[in-house]
């Protein structure tokens, strides 16, 4: 059935394309389609994808198009137009509603789909509506479309087209964009004629908008001008009248990183893109980009193209003629040929102009500006009359501009002498800033580099992303970004371990019955023996046969059969590496197991027959045909009497060893051929992976209950594998590796990878970690436990989590709800040690531990603080203050005599927690309130006490910042805002404060200036708590939005070579959920994070967890990096070494870490 | 045999003649025979290549018919077209399996910034696809086979060892036509499994 079905579809797409190759029209065409698939919609539609296919088709596989297939130059509408095809979707009708947005008419179409005009009724609003093709979607894409829109959506500024809203209509999806009218860039420089410098500013704003996106680690890779609008009625920027420049006008780039968005890989846009799109893209391409390594696109190839966009403004024309030539050519013209200069085009254009463009268009990257801000500031400085920095190594050069600037109002012999002396003071500071400046720009380009990882590691190529993560790492190896990165892409794909075959596929892995050794065969000549959780690899052994079938260890680990696909079986011991001997006279098997007391080798063969040899004799005991033509697949009985055994067709049959050829019970399954087969752990059930996917639980004989099938409707699987106890079940995909809990008969857990790779899963050892090969030939280790928290499982507790507190030593945690529990945690064991009875009063909001452990403070949001023991949590004091608004935040002062009390009013008291004195009070700031205003009806306070004892924080509702010396409460320093800030904290080795701001980001202050140096944006709601970990280096937050997040807290990594703040990055998000959290702590080493919220539970967060992938995937990635050159063969120890170090890994003890052989 | 895998291999003549009347052993032993060969011509000749400065090309269906006229001497032209038919299907094979090695070991290939090319016979691809492309073209060719093997076949051994319609047809003893429409619908299904999210992502 479904093999006419295929037929059909193949006559008609033959029909269909023969007609159009004589010259047939489209409505002819689809009419013929129609007609011969007789109302059959899906059958109509696979040869209307198919004809699509062929078309897009004629211009990649049969000719150069290929190399240009990975280059990324997504031309997602927004570009040309083209004829669209007559079987794809027309354009929608006006008035046609998607999405909340009426289409009012068609802007434009791409390859993708069709950008309309739409009308938006709140905010009232009219806006540019891409509404992708449902034809090229599939759920894979959805998901991705809609995590790299959020990120999207995250770029704002004014040179940015923003996109206000992505989202999935009727299964379509549609970005909802500003509608930007106006000229394209070269349109606009001609008609408003712009004079050269206003042309050298316009390109300096498209700059800024093309950094900004950057350092949101966003790439462009389709800059040019007809995707950079200028909107004569947009204002100037408020800067922009500098250096006496006319009117310049404010550009826009549209399509920022859509070709991303809108596509699962880029490949595909580009395959999609039709040739005159092309055309339109490809002078602007980068060489690397036309060279076609989508991993080697970073953001100086939006460097280069703002080069080109640079030399076609001032030019007048292209630097290179391509639309008349083939596109291989053009390729070819781009990688190799120089345009040429400015200068020869005119003569206005020498020297400096000329030195810019050159460098920005530069073939080799590394020597092009490094950051589109790099090349934004020589265009200025060359506005201003200042020495760019493309030509500062030229000392002669800065004393010509030096002397242009102040010629005619010094004498040539003064400047002589001062030129002089200028030049060596010069020259010296020169280098050094020269350094730093490179440094720095490094640094930028790593982090957007990270930030790309990052965002492809969650949404688009789990492997692209990876590697560039690597990449990073392995440049720079003690870079926290690239570390927590790449923790983070653990974290969401739990591999521990990865090794790398050398040969393109693995035949399989085999173990020991006790774990200790394991096998693994490949499709080279090689086998290797590798401890028994992969960790050392023990020895490689030649068996002279180039193919490998497939592979079977001893239960008793003393042997090891490969079986070669020249049919030949011999055997090896694995602990020697020496030969054995062969199993003389063997046909090409395609599966081998070992009985379980090892006596007996069980072949099945490829032809269909089943073969019984003796182990240790290696002769042949009985022999038989149990699927005439095909085997697939063969499993043998936990007791080892029975076998059961799969080939063409639906049926299971089952055979008796000791009764050669005579059948058992046949097994009917459910559906198609099956694949492969396995016994649960005890014998009673066949579990069958059949073709199309599905999973059945067979019973092994026929009292033992009905057959179960598997819920599964995923992509087809292609090996699985069931843990001892029978418990799990592991199956390998496309791109994906499958947990199914046996006994429930529910999905666990989908590891998806999104490389397009197919995974085998072949073992799950007993600690729980499953081992895969893939297409690409590498082995891996998953880990199948959720286990980034250290102590998941901790009892949830009855409300909300409004408080926690570690303690000194680390050695205790407490927590409190809404509930008015309070609860204290033993915190190596997770182990609950008190929950004082009766519960409290009212809620806790705040608690703290005293420095020297004993103490532990509460307070109440009755305004109460109780002193307790923290050994038992009995009461040791309760300390009722008069008057007070509920306590919202409690600090001791770091010599234990002190107790600051945050309350609900704005206000702050200095408690002796000892004799519940209170030493003093700090009103809460009377301030003028706007008229009309609303009073603020929480002022909710967050105190912290310095380290040093010295000073108290009071981050609170209006103000929102207060600094006051501890001593003498006199105001240090004061920020006023106008909203809530809820969470403050200092850093305890000193020097720095966070605050978390109303704009949702948390502001780092240096506590001796009182200068900001760090913004560290990314929350989208109202950040609760924050903390730094105990070293200062890292700071965690969470807030309503329920993430959590880590941050680099240095100051050295914040700041810019000349003190500017970069904004800060986020280093990880370890946890992203739909409730709010409302409180993070550290533990006293750094090592756990605690957060407690809206989900009541306490978690406790090992930091270090993921490190450990970190590690078990060094190896694989280091050798690819020097297989790629990026690491020099005699820096790969140093380089392993420094990432160990980095990770606190000691080389020595790290067992995981195999030799590079 | 199979007990001294440091055995020269088995005269290539004899196991093409063999494979030619039908020995499926024959057949399965000629490809890691043939992939040996083309490994060993393809590393000479980037070693060469490296010495002698850019230019220099890899052209797999140059290296096929060199491995041909290596492999079986003078003997290769009194060889029945079935024989070489099996040569030629082995060695795509084994082509196609050493670029993809290639692609995975490396990413890609690269030299001065230059481009690797490659190339694959008239009509064909004609310079070396990306990395990722190759593999994806890998996987693709898989499941192709999985549907219709007579088309994956017809790929591979114009791809990779860069036959024309006639003499594929003459391999796989069917009509230049139907080559000719295999290989359209071959190229159409391959662009169409590349360009979208692959067959599993549609299904699910």
């Amino acid at each position: 059935m479904e093999q006419r079905r295929q037929q059909i579809v193949e006559e008609v797409f033959l029909a269909a394309a023969d007609l159009r190759e004589r010259g047939g029209d489209a409505a002819a065409i689809a009419g013929m389609i129609a007609e011969r698939c007789r109302g059959d919609d899906a059958l109509r539609a696979e040869v209307e994808s198919l004809l699509g296919a062929h078309e897009a088709a004629e211009g990649v596989l049969d000719r150069a198009d290929v190399v240009l297939a990975a280059t990324g130059a997504g031309t997602v509408g927004g570009g040309g137009r083209t004829g669209r095809p007559p079987w794809e979707e027309p354009a929608l009708p006006p008035g046609t509603v998607v999405g909340g947005y009426t289409l009012e008419r068609v802007l434009g179409e791409g390859g993708m789909g069709v950008v309309y005009v739409a009308r938006q009724d709140r905010p009232r609003r009219t806006v540019a509506l891409k509404v992708i093709r449902p034809a090229l979607t599939t759920p894979a894409m959805l998901r991705r479309f809609e995590m790299e829109a959020e990120i999207l959506g995250r770029l704002q500024h004014p040179g940015i087209a923003q996109i206000y809203e992505a989202g999935i209509a009727d299964g379509r999806p549609f970005l909802a964009m500003e509608l930007v009218n106006g000229r394209t860039l070269v349109e606009h420089a001609e008609h408003a004629g712009l004079g050269t410098r206003e042309r050298l500013e316009l390109v300096a704003r498209v700059c800024d908008a093309v950094q900004h996106a950057h350092q949101k680690g966003v790439i462009h890779r389709d800059l040019k001008p007809s995707n950079i609008l200028v909107d004569p009625s947009t204002p100037e920027p408020p800067d922009g009248r500098r250096a006496g420049l006319g009117v310049v006008g404010a550009p826009k780039v549209l399509d920022f990183g859509v070709a991303r968005a809108t596509d699962s890989d880029l490949q595909v846009s580009t395959l999609r893109t039709s040739l005159g799109q092309l055309i339109g893209t490809l002078p602007y391409m980068s060489p690397e980009q036309v060279a076609g390594d989508q991993n080697e696109v970073d953001t100086r190839s939006d460097v280069y193209a703002l080069g080109v966009i640079l030399y076609q403004l001032l030019a007048g024309r292209l630097p290179y003629d391509v639309a008349s030539r083939s596109i291989a050519d053009a390729a070819r013209v781009i990688r190799d040929e120089h345009p040429s200069r400015l200068s020869a085009i005119s003569r206005v254009f020498r020297g400096e102009i000329d030195t810019i463009v050159a460098k920005a268009m530069d073939k080799d990257r590394t020597r092009r500006y490094q950051s589109a801000a790099d090349l934004r500031d020589d265009l200025r400085r060359h506005i201003a009359g200042e020495p760019i920095a493309a030509k500062r190594d030229s000392a002669l050069y800065v004393l010509r501009t030096q002397l242009r600037r102040y010629r005619g109002t010094v004498s040539a012999a003064t400047v002589f002498v001062a030129a002089l002396m200028a030049l060596t003071v010069l020259a010296a500071h020169q280098a050094m800033t020269n350094a730093r400046l490179a440094r720095s720009l490094g640094a930028e380009l790593s982090a957007s580099n990270i930030e790309r990882g990052r965002t492809l590691s969650l949404a688009g190529s789990a492997t692209v992303g990876e590697n560039i993560l690597w990449r990073e790492l392995l440049a720079r190896p003690d870079s926290p970004q690239a570390r927590w990165g790449l923790w983070e892409h653990y974290l969401h794909r739990p591999i521990v371990r990865s090794i790398r075959e050398d040969s393109i596929l693995t035949s399989g892995v085999t173990f020991s019955r006790d774990r200790s050794v394991a096998a693994m065969g490949s499709q080279s000549r090689r086998v290797q023996i590798w401890s028994g959780d992969l960790a050392t690899l023990h020895r490689t052994i030649d068996t002279g046969h180039a193919q490998q079938d497939c592979i079977a260890m001893s239960p008793d680990g003393s042997m090891v059969a490969v079986a070669s696909a020249t049919g030949a079986v011999s055997a090896w011991d694995p602990r020697t590496g020496a030969p054995i001997g062969e199993f003389a006279g063997t046909d090409r098997a395609r599966v081998m197991h070992f009985s379980p007391d090892g006596a007996r080798l069980i072949l099945g063969c490829a032809d269909g027959a089943v073969q019984v040899w003796d182990a240790a004799s290696r002769s042949r005991v009985a022999h038989w045909t149990a699927h005439p033509g095909s085997l697939n697949d063969l499993a043998v009985s936990p007791d080892g009497r029975t076998l059961a055994t799969c080939g063409r067709g639906p049926a299971i049959r089952t055979w008796t060893i000791d009764r050669p050829g005579e059948a058992g019970p046949v097994i009917s399954t459910l559906g198609r051929e099956v694949r492969t087969v396995a016994y649960s752990g005890d014998g009673r059930r066949i579990v069958a992976l059949s073709d199309g996917g599905a999973i059945g639980v067979y019973p092994a004989t026929a009292d033992d209950g009905p057959p179960t099938l598997l819920d599964r409707t995923g992509p087809a699987l292609h090996r699985f594998t069931i843990s001892d106890d029978g418990k799990l079940l592991a199956a390998g995909g496309s791109g994906t590796v499958e947990l199914w809990d046996m006994a429930q008969g529910v999905l666990l857990r989908t590891l998806t990878r999104n490389d397009g790779a197919e995974y085998r899963a072949h073992a799950i050892t007993r600690d729980g970690m499953i081992i895969t090969s893939a297409s690409n030939g590498r082995v891996q280790v998953w880990e199948h436990r959720d286990a980034l928290a250290a102590h998941d499982l901790l009892p949830e507790h009855a409300g909300w989590i409004s408080a926690i507190a570690v303690s000194a030593d680390g050695s205790r945690w407490v927590s409190a709800d809404l509930a008015r529990e309070v609860r204290l945690w033993d915190a190596a064991s997770g182990r609950e040690l008190a929950r004082p009875e009766p519960r409290a009063p009212t809620v806790c909001r705040a608690m703290q531990f005293s420095l020297d452990g004993r103490l532990l403070a509460l307070g109440y949001v009755d305004g109460s603080v109780e002193i307790r023991s923290s050994a038992d949590l009995s009461i040791v004091r309760r300390l009722s203050m008069t008057g007070s608004a509920g306590i919202e935040s409690l600090d001791w002062s770091p010599d234990g005599a002190r107790l600051l009390a945050g309350n609900g009013a704005g206000g702050a008291t200095v408690l002796d927690p000892h004799s519940g004195a209170q030493v003093a009070s700090i009103p809460a700031p009377e301030r003028p309130r706007a008229p009309g205003a609303a009073p603020v009806r929480t002022r909710r306070v967050a105190a912290a006490w310095s380290a040093d004892g010295r000073l108290i924080a009071l981050a609170s509702a209006d103000p929102t910042l207060r600094v006051l010396d501890a001593a003498s409460l006199a105001t240090v320093f004061e920020i006023e805002g106008e909203h809530l800030s809820w969470a403050c904290a200092f850093c305890d080795n000193g020097g720095a404060l966070a605050v978390a701001m109303p704009s949702n980001e948390i502001h780092l202050f240096d506590t001796r200036t009182w200068k900001r140096f760090a913004t560290l944006e990314g929350h989208s709601k109202v950040i609760l708590s924050v903390a730094f970990a105990p070293d200062g280096q890292l700071l965690a937050s969470c807030g309503l939005d329920g993430s959590v997040r880590l941050w680099d807290s240095t100051r050295r990594r914040n700041e810019r070579a000349d003190g500017s703040s970069i904004s800060g990055r986020n280093l990880a998000t370890i946890w992203s959920g739909p409730m709010e959290v409302s409180r993070v702590v550290f533990s006293a080493d750094g090592r756990t994070l605690l957060t407690g919220g809206a989900d009541r539970r306490l978690i406790a967060w090992d930091l270090r967890h993921y490190d450990r992938h970190i590690a078990g995937n060094l190896d694989v990635h280091l050798r690819r990096a020097v297989d790629r050159g990026e690491v020099s063969a005699g820096r790969a120890a140093a380089t392993r070494s420094r990432v160990l170090r980095h990770l606190q890994h000691d080389p020595q003890s790290l067992p995981g870490l195999a030799p590079d052989p | 045999m199979n007990d001294q895998p440091a055995n020269p291999p088995a005269d290539i003549t004899v196991l093409l003649r063999l494979a030619g009347d039908g020995d499926s052993r024959a057949a399965s032993e000629l490809l890691p025979l043939v992939y040996d060969e083309l490994r060993q011509l393809a590393r000479a000749k980037m070693r060469g290549e490296r010495a002698g400065g850019s230019g220099q090309t890899l052209q797999p269906t140059a290296l096929v018919h060199e491995a041909y006229i290596r492999l079986l001497g003078p003997g290769g032209a009194e060889l029945r077209w079935e024989g070489r038919a099996h040569f030629f299907g082995a060695a795509a094979r084994a082509m196609r399996r050493i670029l993809v090695e290639r692609a995975r070991a490396r990413g890609r290939i690269k030299r001065g910034g230059g481009q690797a090319r490659v190339e694959l016979g008239e009509g064909a691809l004609a310079v070396e696809p990306a990395g990722d492309e190759l593999l994806g073209l890998d996987e693709a060719l898989d499941r192709l086979e999985a549907r219709d093997r007579r088309k994956a076949e017809v790929v591979m051994l114009k791809f990779f060892a860069g036959l024309s319609i006639d003499e594929i047809a003459a391999a796989l003893c069917v009509s230049p036509a139907t080559v000719k429409n295999d290989w359209t619908f071959a190229r159409a299904w391959l662009h169409r499994e590349l360009s979208a999210d692959g067959p599993a992502a549609r299904e699910a």
